[in-house]
């Protein structure tokens, strides 16, 4: 051999040197931003009183309230619906090899709300109705994405196309129910758009549980697979990988993530999409961005960050009244990914 | 590599749909020689490599891999034996190392890390194809003759006795097309069974061991391509017809560009470029 070379195992990178650090470093964020979450809002909650509600010291009824009822709940599932919905988003575009793929553009996520405001429809007292009906919704409508654009000769734009379509039915679906019966949405606008607001004690954290953690098993034990798919079909079946399959299982994964999101939070829309290509570009479109386990790594913690970064602002901008985690979204993510694909390298961001 | 178990395909009928392409095919590659397929374009080559690579499943008939039939193996085991270059790939955004190593998938276990002995698989298979320049930079920005030798080296990492190769050539420069017929010449003297789907009738014909022509969904003729009848059924085939000139011009052409450090068979490497086509069209 010529150079003391570093030769990069399919499944682990523990070698590209910048993924785990990025990583690391995106873990550290997410961190840093969870604790300014507990900390801020419209009331201001001292550090010493964060310190003593965790230790488990002394502090005042109302802090401490705030806390576990509100504040840590709200935290926690800000950072549980970002990350699984930038994991979504990077199973979906490396399993569909589609740039343009993600839980909202493939009509995943209006999938998930239609079941979820059709379990609240139904069985209004049972909150755990609508934590269970999004799978189905979410995995129905991909799979139906999935068939349609194989129908019509699976092309890259076939499947967005019919992702559209199905959104915009589903979400149809929505507001005619809504409309009819505006009593079982707290708030209609934060669920369309996505907010945090109706998260109160732990109740839809924890029914969304078991999605999220089926999902994120299923992303880590694919990761290794979708790097072969990425080589093609014909290719990755002729290495013995049952192609179709994993494909499937990679999109079904991600439905099952963004449909966990989208009980807790509502149908945010822009994470999925723009989270894996932030990542992407954060890994400098190295080798560790073509591969699925550290692009996961870095995504998780990015949405992660990302939808904490704005639901605060959401909280403390207009406080003491809130805005949909939705709007600062939208107002962060849109020019930040028209940044992107002005600057991104011919063929990078979007190839 | 172990043993020298032969592929044998009987009665193998296959297609797409409602259509049927190959409808009964009785073939045996030779084993550790290059066969090359010809036949018109439809004629079913790729459906028959495809077939072969086990992508796609006949209707009728059976291939076999000494005493197993190749739809009972596992995938894995499968893609152990067989090795399959389709003609059109993705261009995946990774690099060259990463690409040529997932040729070793077949033989990773489920936590997939490389051991050294697939390492060295990898090195070697760069070497033959001489991309060891390439392996850091991203396949993306390789040529297509580059991006070519890439594709084979992660054939070769796949370390199986059959290879299947679907228009290698095809789409490359003559350049790039005398790399990777000297790569394929390589393959066949490890003793390796190449089969082959070649569109140019020069070379398949100046290259190949044996020739299998297909015709109809069936294979015509099947032997050497210095028999009368290997020209005949191309005439008639084809509606071409075919002069068989010195055989190992081409290879030496390829083997003389480098110095003529490979053993060329018969004949001395000579210095002289391509000589001219000999077959009429």
């Amino acid at each position: 051999m010529k150079r003391s070379a570093k030769f990069y195992t399919p499944m682990f990178s523990a070698d590209a040197p910048p993924a785990p650090l990025l990583a690391a470093a995106a873990a550290f964020l997410t961190l840093c931003l969870m604790l300014c979450s507990l900390f801020v809002g419209a009331v201001r909650i001292p550090p010493a009183e964060v310190l003593a509600w965790a230790t488990g010291g002394a502090l005042p009824a109302r802090s401490r309230l705030l806390l576990s009822v509100l504040r840590w709940p709200r935290t926690l599932a800000c950072a549980l619906c970002g990350a699984s919905l930038a994991v979504s988003g990077v199973l979906l575009q490396n399993a569909l090899g589609n740039p343009l793929a993600g839980p909202s553009t493939i009509g995943v996520n209006a999938g998930a709300g239609l079941w979820f405001v059709i379990g609240a429809l139904l069985f209004p007292h049972v909150p755990a109705v609508r934590g269970a009906a999004v799978l189905p919704g979410a995995m129905g409508n991909a799979c139906l994405v999935m068939l349609i654009s194989r129908r019509a000769g699976a092309s890259r734009l076939t499947i967005v196309l019919a992702g559209v379509a199905l959104s915009a039915f589903s979400s149809a679906v929505i507001d005619a129910i809504v409309t009819w019966r505006p009593d079982i949405l707290v708030d209609r606008a934060a669920f369309s758009i996505g907010g945090f607001a109706g998260v109160a004690a732990m109740d839809s954290v924890f029914f969304a549980l078991p999605c999220l953690c089926a999902g994120f098993a299923g992303a880590i034990l694919l990761a290794g697979r979708l790097d072969i798919l990425r080589l093609g079909d014909d290719v990755a079946s002729s290495l013995g990988l049952p192609a179709r399959a994993v494909r499937l299982s990679a999109v079904l994964c991600g439905a099952a993530l963004a449909a966990g999101a989208v009980s807790i939070c509502g149908m945010i829309g822009f994470v999925g999409l723009i989270v894996p290509h932030i990542a992407r570009r954060a890994l400098r479109g190295g080798d560790a961005a073509g591969k699925t386990l550290p692009l996961i790594a870095v995504a998780a913690f990015a949405g992660a960050s990302l939808v904490l970064l704005c639901d605060l602002l959401a909280r403390t901008l207009f406080a003491p009244y809130e805005a949909p985690v939705g709007i600062p979204l939208s107002f962060l993510g849109a020019p930040f990914f028209l940044y992107l694909l002005m600057t991104g390298k011919r063929g990078r961001v979007l190839s | 590599m172990n043993g020298r178990a032969a592929m044998r395909i009987f009665g193998l009928e296959a297609g797409y749909g409602g259509d049927l392409v190959l409808r009964g095919v009785d073939f045996s590659p030779a084993p550790g020689a290059l066969t090359v397929l010809v036949g018109a374009n439809g004629s079913g080559k790729s459906t028959l490599l495809r077939v072969m690579a086990g992508l796609l499943l006949p209707r009728a008939g059976e291939v076999r891999f000494g005493e197993q039939s190749l739809y009972a193996l596992h995938r894995k085991a499968r893609a152990r034996l067989v090795g399959y270059f389709p003609q059109t790939r993705p261009i995946p955004d990774m690099t060259a190392r990463t690409l040529i190593a997932h040729g070793r998938y077949p033989q990773l276990r489920f936590a997939g890390a490389l051991s050294a002995r697939d390492v060295a698989h990898v090195a070697r298979a760069a070497a033959l194809t001489r991309t060891e320049e390439l392996l850091d930079k991203n396949v993306n920005e390789l040529s297509g003759g580059q991006r070519q030798r890439v594709y084979l080296a992660m054939l070769l990492t796949q370390d199986t006795e059959i290879l299947l190769l679907d228009e290698p050539t095809a789409f490359l420069d003559i350049r790039a097309q005398m790399d990777v017929l000297e790569i394929v010449a390589k393959l066949r003297r490890e003793g390796r069974t190449v089969v082959a789907a070649l569109h140019d009738l020069q070379q398949a014909f100046s290259f190949a061991d044996r020739v299998a022509l297909l015709e109809e969904g069936r294979i015509a003729f099947e032997g050497p391509p210095d028999r009368p009848a290997a020209a005949a059924g191309v005439r008639r085939a084809l509606g071409v017809s075919v002069r068989l000139g010195d055989p190992g011009a081409l290879f030496r052409y390829t083997l003389a560009r480098d110095g003529g450090a490979v053993d060329a068979g018969n004949g001395a490497p000579e210095n002289e470029p391509l000589a001219a086509p000999q077959a009429e069209y």
